[in-house]
């Protein structure tokens, strides 16, 4: 902040508030656009027989209207909140890696102009539904290059998911100020680490349902044309994520709610401990309740049951989260500021929300619910009415602690009660039409749906433009608001003992609530000598977005984006190797349980967790479509044994290696450590020419991707392997250029040692796949 | 619901209408009990803060007796056990239709077939119609429900039934409908462009009216 108002700052800033705010800012963006988009195709529903948009252009709306509003807005708000307060809330001075922090802001902003841009695109965006079912997201029924790109714009948006997950995960753990314990950690900060959990878990699954479906688009594969993969492979893997993903767009919400509800009603928070378990084991349940998304399928009768069981039976956890809140206030001094009656919303449609959602866990009520406006109705209001109400409610909340000033009272209560009422009005109407199908472009007149639309048309315009208030009470706040100081709500959490808007490094000095009450310890930081600010995550993720765009528009362009993404790759290396950039991290903390186990190894454990996800799922795709097919020829009657039994022993050996050059440097050998990687390099290089042989020996054979599935499954998953085998041997080269630059020591190597643990992965992983495909 | 549609329709409509009693009852306590809430501790003037109210930089005291955790745990759990009793039991009625074996006389098995966008009906003698479905009342329906490009579903609103057509597949539903007269049949799984026109008839007539279209029906193909 010390370096005022200038563009180059919001281009290099690292600093989590700073990025808070440009999260803010891009979901607000994307808001307003998928916002319009659903004033569009509500124009359209408005009477029987409208023209307003043709049925394409419909289909285009409403799915990027479900993309956007799920993946770009509602999750990324909460990020953005997430980014400036959780730092704050745990008493740290940023994120455990303020670099990868801005990476994830430039991916999600670039993924979500890239989804967009897919509009201009000949054939227009995706147009099959946010859930993007098989076989209908397949070449042949949506050539449109759109369809591609949006494909690759969410593969970015997840890689920005992961980076920012082992970002939250890594600071909750390990960054927290002395005395900000497991019991005192601020449940919106809790609410964010069980966020983010979840993300670990759900995302690597889309991933592969993603890559299966480009390779089906790109390379010819059949993974969802055939009879063996097909729809239902593609809803196991969507809905795997899908699910988890209401949750994980929900928690976020209820964390504030948790802030806002104790502090306007003056009373600590109810059953918090209660509250907690009852969070966890929703974030557990909600693992275990996808197929409900499937009870129309062929799926097993037994398991439907289980799962109608499960998902009517995480409306309890729910039910006590609701419970509690309400029970908060009782006995308190509740004052109706614009945060509370946004919360207060929020809690009304959580519970309307909750009840709606029951009727579709109920396996039988479900053959008939499926698919109709019912289903649009419960989750609206849940991801829709309860997510935004919050979201609205702590930007009301925080704003003041954001900008220093405050917004007018008058207009945010005028906004809540137009909101409110815009809302029901466009949403509940829809409970009466469980007879309408979704996603419907028109109706016929006789059925007696009209008058139902034409009320929710009218109240979307209300709700719709209810926002404009909230965009001009703030833009009036910011500008002429009257000053406020550290505290106007009297909130507890550390963020309301700083100044607002916060200095740029938080607390003047170490923050410590060891008794339960905060006192600062130590003498100020001082600022380094180091570097706070890098343009590479912006060049490094607009490098990645034109090398997508090009891979659907023009192959010139990819290749320009390739040359900026490899440019910037490299400078961030050499700023490494030069250690040029600083993060800063306290002195000491609560680290429990994780006290001996540094960031960047924390980091990369968590890293592995989602790889393990990532490759768990490919291979399920691989045994799910295995055991379908009739027929599947004997492993060894496609593939060479000889070579697969060549490339393990030469992975297996460099995994030695690897662990030779984490000994080397442990007795403080850069000779030995730089023999070591080299040698792993030599044989990692080796193992992707052997491969690369045997691919172009196969595919002379005839044995190409698009052929059958033995060879969409080998491709697939051996590529996979081997794009993590590239990766690998970058980092081994730039560990290479760092030792050769004295860059490690007896002490300081803690690069080498984590790179060792994803290469041992990578070998692990293909102890898996050599006897799925040359074995069995 | 002058009289019954199907024997499903009824098992549908009560099992909703007990949801949404429940629904009902336990939304106008928790509502009851946020709104008395709200009016009962709103701050007055003179209403002095609640000693443990919460204070800045300090941790808020720990409250809340496990009792609320247990009585609502209880309640909630006997609620579910009800839903999830009343849901099994439509679903299993569902899982076994009222006939020995499929070739029973008294079922009828027609195979629907969803295509980009309309639905084809093929009767066991042979005959196929597209858009229009013709039963007889009283007769156990079964379909066999597939689609031969993308996912659909067949929904026949009127009668609380339907069921996803996935290439490849054979889902089977049965319907036993009662009442003579024309209902709809949409698709409820986007499709395409055509989606929202995905409908067909379905004329529900007296056995013989049905033995005499079918007749003509084979008789003219």
């Amino acid at each position: 902040m010390e370096e005022g108002f200038s563009l180059k700052r919001w281009l290099t800033t690292t600093n989590h508030k700073d990025i808070g705010i440009l999260y803010l800012i891009t979901s607000i963006y994307f808001l307003i656009a998928g916002g319009i988009l659903a004033l569009l195709f509500r124009v359209q529903l408005t009477a029987p027989g409208m023209d307003f948009l043709e049925p394409s252009k419909f289909n285009q709306a409403i799915t990027m209207h479900g993309l956007i509003m799920v993946l770009w807005v509602v999750s990324p708000m909460a990020f953005a909140f997430a980014n400036y307060f959780v730092p704050i809330q745990i008493g740290a001075r940023d994120l455990a890696f303020p670099r990868l922090n801005a990476l994830s802001y430039w991916l999600y902003l670039f993924s979500g102009l890239l989804a967009v841009s897919s509009f201009f695109l000949p054939g227009g965006a995706p147009d099959v539904g946010w859930t993007v079912y098989a076989p209908l997201n397949t070449a042949k029924y949506t050539p449109q290059p759109g369809m591609t790109l949006g494909g690759l714009a969410l593969l970015m948006l997840i890689a920005s998911i992961t980076i920012g997950t082992i970002n939250f995960i890594v600071t909750i753990v390990r960054m927290r100020a002395p005395g900000i314990t497991w019991r005192n950690l601020p449940m919106f900060t809790w609410s964010i680490l069980l966020t983010v959990i979840m993300m670990l878990f759900a995302f690597p699954p889309l991933a592969v349902g993603i890559i299966l479906l480009g390779a089906d688009r790109i390379l010819g594969t059949m993974f969802y044309t055939s009879v063996e993969g097909g729809d239902l492979l593609w809803e196991h893997l969507f809905w795997f994520f899908g699910h988890p993903e209401v949750y994980i767009v929900l928690t976020p919400a209820l964390g504030i709610l948790f802030e806002i509800v104790p502090t306007f009603s003056r009373r600590p928070l109810y059953g918090r401990k209660f509250i907690l378990g009852a969070l966890s084991a929703a974030t557990l349940i909600s693992f275990l309740v996808w197929v409900h998304h499937m009870f129309n399928t062929t799926v097993n009768p037994i398991i439907k049951k289980i799962f109608s069981a499960s998902t009517i039976a995480i409306s309890l956890p729910f039910e006590i989260v609701a419970v509690y809140l309400i029970a908060t206030m009782v006995g308190g001094a509740i004052r109706f500021r614009t945060p509370m009656l946004f919360a207060l919303g929020s809690i009304t449609l959580f519970i309307i929300g909750g009840f709606s959602g029951v009727y579709n866990a109920s396996i039988a009520l479900n053959y008939a619910l499926r698919g109709t406006y019912w289903v649009v109705a419960h989750f609206h209001y849940v991801m829709a009415g309860t997510v935004l109400f919050a979201l609205f409610a702590g930007l009301y909340y925080w704003f003041p602690k954001m900008t220093g000033r405050m917004y007018s009272e008058k207009l945010g209560k005028l906004h809540f009660i137009i909101s409110f009422i815009g809302f029901n009005l466009l949403y509940f109407p829809m409970h009466f039409l469980v007879d309408m199908p979704r996603r419907v472009y028109t109706y016929p007149a006789d059925t007696g749906w009209t008058i139902f639309n034409q009320i929710a048309t009218v109240g979307s315009f209300i709700f719709g433009l209810s926002t404009l208030l909230l965009f001009i009470n703030l833009g009036r706040g910011l500008v002429s608001g009257p000053v406020v100081g550290a505290n106007p709500w009297k909130g507890w959490t550390l963020e309301w003992t700083i100044p607002s808007p916060p200095p740029a490094h938080n607390f003047d000095a170490l923050p410590d609530m060891s008794k339960g009450v905060l006192m600062f310890n130590g003498a100020p930081m001082p600022p380094g000598p180091k570097e706070h600010h890098t343009i590479l995550p912006m060049t490094l993720s607009l490098g990645a977005a034109i090398l997508f765009l090009g891979l659907v528009v023009a192959l010139p362009l990819a290749l320009l984006g390739a040359v900026i993404l490899a440019v910037s790759l490299a400078k961030w290396f050499k700023d490494d190797i030069l250690d040029r950039f600083a993060a800063p991290e306290g002195e000491r903390g609560e680290r429990w349980p994780f006290e001996g186990v540094g960031k960047e190894k924390l980091g990369t454990w968590v890293f592995l967790t989602s790889e393990i996800m990532l490759f768990g799922s490919l291979i399920s795709a691989y045994v799910y479509v295995r055991t379908r097919s009739a027929f599947w020829p004997p492993s060894p009657q496609l593939h060479d044994l000889g070579i697969g039994l060549l490339n393990t022993l030469i992975l297996l050996t460099s995994s030695l290696t690897m662990a030779l050059a984490l000994e080397a440097i442990r007795n403080g050998s850069l000779k030995d450590l730089k023999m070591w990687l080299t040698a792993t390099l030599i044989l990692g290089l080796g193992f992707l020419g052997i491969k690369a042989f045997e691919w172009s020996k196969l595919a002379a054979e005839g044995f190409i991707p698009s052929a059958n599935l033995p060879a969409a499954t080998y491709y697939v998953l051996t590529g996979a392997h081997g794009v993590h085998v590239a990766a690998g041997l970058v980092a081994i080269l730039y560990l290479i250029l760092k030792a050769r630059a004295g860059g490690f020591s007896r002490e300081d190597h803690s690069a080498v040692e984590n790179t060792g643990l994803y290469w041992h992965l990578v070998d692990i992983v293909w102890v898996f796949l050599f006897p799925l495909f040359y074995l069995i | 619901m002058a009289s019954e549609l199907s024997p499903w329709t009824t098992q549908w409509m009560s099992l909703f209408n007990l949801f949404t009693t429940i629904a009902f009852i336990v939304g106008a306590v928790v509502f009851g009990f946020m709104i008395f809430t709200i009016l009962r501790y709103r701050y007055r003037e003179g209403r002095s803060e609640p000693s443990d109210a919460p204070q800045p930089g300090t941790v808020p005291k720990d409250r809340g007796k496990p009792l609320l955790l247990f009585a609502l745990s209880m309640t909630t759990l006997t609620i579910i056990s009800t839903l999830v009793i009343g849901t099994f039991g439509a679903f299993d009625f569902l899982l076994n239709p009222p006939i020995k074996a499929p070739e029973d006389e008294n079922a009828l098995v027609i195979e629907v077939i969803g295509f980009q966008w309309n639905w084809r009906f093929k009767y066991p003698n042979g005959v196929e119609t597209v858009g229009e479905l013709v039963v007889p009342a009283n007769k156990v329906i079964i379909f066999k429900v597939t689609s031969i490009d993308v996912k659909h579903k067949l929904g026949i609103p009127d009668f609380k039934i339907g069921v996803d057509a996935i290439p490849g597949y054979d889902n089977e539903i049965w319907l036993q409908p009662m009442k003579e007269g024309e209902y709809w049949i949409r698709c409820y799984e986007l499709c395409g462009v055509g989606h929202a026109l995905m409908a067909a008839k379905m004329k529900v007539v007296s056995e013989s009216e049905f033995e005499s279209w079918l007749e003509s029906m084979s008789g003219g193909g």
